[in-house]
């Protein structure tokens, strides 16, 4: 028969190898003879906010656009002629009601605003928003979604503008979780503040106070040997790569 | 900015109730600075329905305002915000700014919210898997199933000692110094038997037991081997050699395995779980770690004419251990798994219980607890490493785990 005695060193033990959060221990005996042991363990998942973008694109042009009150005036404009993507009445590949899509298609979107809520810009390497963020004209490092960016000598990865803010930016905080990166005394780390003008060295994790300020964020990081962010640790858990900003109001 | 509202409906979805998810955007010309706790948009123009798509962890919201969208017209779109209804509804986010987009019948615009599930808060120990993550990205459309069961799971157990087996798979000892292996029923660390061991030959110094295993385990993740012995007597510990008296080895073959010595130091009387990293074992031959089934235990005494009464040293659970990782989608080694009864959440967080009974899931020890949304296979949400539980038919396990949903940054 167990005793109240060998529970509470059974709880001790228990209690003091301390392997999950919150608690694990013993109840009391709930019969003479058998032994009921409860887990207790909590977890939380979190929502986390990222960028929202706000884009434009500009539909000018001669082609009419129906229930449209500018381009959409009979006998002012002509049905869609870009075979492949406008609607063309009675065109058996551009005239799909309700596929095909109406004006000349000629304009892409352009980001106009990009909002960081509470000014931390945050990103995970989806591919979703390398298309938004990764600069690839100037950007030579391998960023492979959802996983790393990889770094040889002289490699570079440098972003699009991070932030539309109304005001100027006065500081950030250029936050990368250090135990993602390997070899980390290969990169060197940059923000600008001026939408790529001027580029600032900066310390990872460490407030930076702009010297030339401006409205949009970019990052740029320079490596000088062998490098690899990654976006999980050793147990598969994600750091975003971040930067808290303020601004000069 | 995420609002409150939307922690609640997700816990709302791991409770199993009735919930709600964005599938509309509104936008309107207020710049009024957005908050947690906004419950509309500062003032509403416009609502259109919304795309969700996602990546990985990441929740893609697009939403595109055509040109022939004329109560737009001439009007500044300042702020957005995401809502479960074309009207009226709950607010799941909300975002301003001062310039804002002038929209006009010559422009489109496009609105892209990106939005993630993160699980930070996990560590070694405790993990929220991605498996459970894609569950809640996929409640988002209204998708998903929500958790149901718990499940416990072991180390890769490569054996129990709890009977000899039959040869050419049994416990043999050296046939030389080492006596003759047989269980021990009463002094057990695991399961029903143990294996007990000592040395009545005084020729050598060395005594040993092996085992071929049945059939092949594969260890190829295992990053940790662990042994529990028992040395009796402070006289039988005495008696082993000072350096490199007792050797494990774990291999694919007599002449394929990785080896790891203990000095006496290390020893103690009493029972103790032999601890060894993979990484600090040496290979003899080429042992392959994906097809393990050759076990030994090598022991050596200062003198040859040292002996051990047998039953006075005694070995049981040869097994292996890994570490939890996010992209876990089962449990380690699961033996046994239970409905969960009557979730209840409150306000974010969720509480959820299980049980294992006394007559349920024994013969083993119980290291790993796995929260599933199904009865077998099934998607693992999350899962936690515990202390080796003996499981028996005087011993019941409860597992009561409380999963949260917060704001990434928030104290709510």
């Amino acid at each position: 028969m167990a005793t109240q005695t060998s529970i509470n060193n059974l709880s001790n033990v228990l209690s003091s190898s301390g392997n999950v959060q919150g608690n694990l221990k013993t109840s009391t005996i709930t019969k003479s003879n058998t032994f009921s042991r409860i887990q207790i363990a909590n977890s939380t998942v979190n929502l986390m906010d990222m960028p929202e973008i706000r884009e434009t694109k500009s539909i000018a042009g001669d082609i009419l656009l129906w229930g449209n009150s500018v381009f959409g005036i009979w006998n002012s404009f002509k049905w869609g002629n870009s075979s492949s993507t406008s609607f063309v009445l009675g065109n058996s590949l551009a005239g799909v009601l309700g596929i095909s899509k109406l004006g000349s298609q000629s304009s892409s979107y352009q980001v106009r605003e990009i909002i960081n809520p509470n000014r931390i810009f945050r990103w995970l390497l989806s591919s979703a928003e390398n298309t938004y963020w990764v600069d690839t004209g100037n950007t030579t490092a391998t960023v492979t979604a959802s996983t790393s960016i990889a770094f040889t000598t002289g490699q570079i990865l440098q972003t699009n503008k991070l932030s539309t803010e109304y005001y100027n930016l006065s500081d950030a905080i250029f936050i990368i979780n250090g135990s993602n990166i390997t070899n980390s005394s290969n990169l060197t780390y940059y923000l600008s503040a001026d939408n790529g003008s001027n580029f600032e060295a900066v310390t990872l994790n460490t407030l930076h106070t702009f010297t030339n300020v401006g409205k949009n964020l970019i990052i740029k990081i320079v490596a000088s040997g062998n490098a690899t962010i990654s976006l999980k640790n050793s147990v598969g858990i994600r750091s975003p790569i971040a930067i808290d900003y303020e601004v000069t109001t | 900015m995420i609002n409150i509202n939307f922690p609640i409906e997700v816990a709302k979805f791991i409770a199993n109730e009735s919930y709600s998810y964005p599938l509309y955007l509104g936008v309107g010309d207020s710049n009024t600075l957005e908050t947690t706790s906004d419950t509309s948009l500062g003032n509403e123009l416009y609502r259109e329905s919304l795309i969700l798509t996602n990546e990985d962890v990441v929740l893609i919201q697009t939403s595109e305002i055509l040109s022939t969208t004329s109560v737009l017209y001439s009007e500044t779109i300042k702020e957005t915000g995401t809502f479960d209804l074309s009207s009226s509804g709950s607010l799941f986010d909300r975002s301003a700014t001062n310039t804002g987009i002038l929209f006009d019948a010559g422009t489109e615009v496009k609105i892209t919210k990106f939005m993630a599930v993160d699980n930070s808060n996990s560590n070694v120990n405790y993990i929220f898997t991605d498996d459970g993550i894609n569950e809640l990205i996929l409640s988002f459309k209204g998708l998903g199933d929500s958790p149901s069961h718990i499940a416990w799971g072991s180390d890769l157990i490569f054996d129990k000692c709890d009977a000899l087996g039959s040869a050419p798979n049994n416990w043999t000892d050296d046939s030389s110094a080492a006596t003759t292996p047989d269980i021990n029923t009463s002094n057990v660390i695991e399961g029903t038997g143990s294996v007990n061991m000592g040395k009545d030959g005084t020729g050598s110094a060395v005594f040993s037991y092996k085992k071929d295993l049945a059939s092949t385990i594969d260890a190829s993740n295992v990053t940790y081997f662990y042994l529990d012995i028992n040395i009796e007597e402070s006289t039988d510990l005495d008696k082993l050699k000072e350096t490199g008296s007792l050797q494990l080895r774990i291999g694919s073959s007599s002449s394929d395995y990785k080896y790891y010595s203990f000095d006496r130091a290390s020893l103690n009387v009493g029972w103790q779980t032999l601890n060894i990293p993979v990484s600090l074992m040496t290979d003899t031959g080429s042992p392959n770690m994906a097809a393990i089934d050759y076990l030994g235990i090598f022991m050596e005494t200062t003198n040859a004419t040292d002996v051990i009464t047998h039953g006075n040293l005694i070995m049981d659970y040869w097994r292996g251990y890994w570490s939890l990782n996010s992209t876990d989608t089962t449990l380690h080694n699961e033996n046994f798994r239970d409905s969960i009864t009557n979730p209840i959440r409150t306000g974010t967080s969720v509480f959820i219980t299980s049980n294992m009974g006394l007559t349920e899931g024994n013969t083993y020890n119980y290291k790993f607890t796995g929260v599933f949304n199904d009865s077998s296979t099934g998607d693992l949400f999350f899962e936690f490493k515990s202390f080796d539980e003996v499981k028996s038919s005087v011993s019941q396990i409860t597992s009561d785990i409380t999963l949260s949903v917060r704001i990434y940054g928030y104290s709510n």
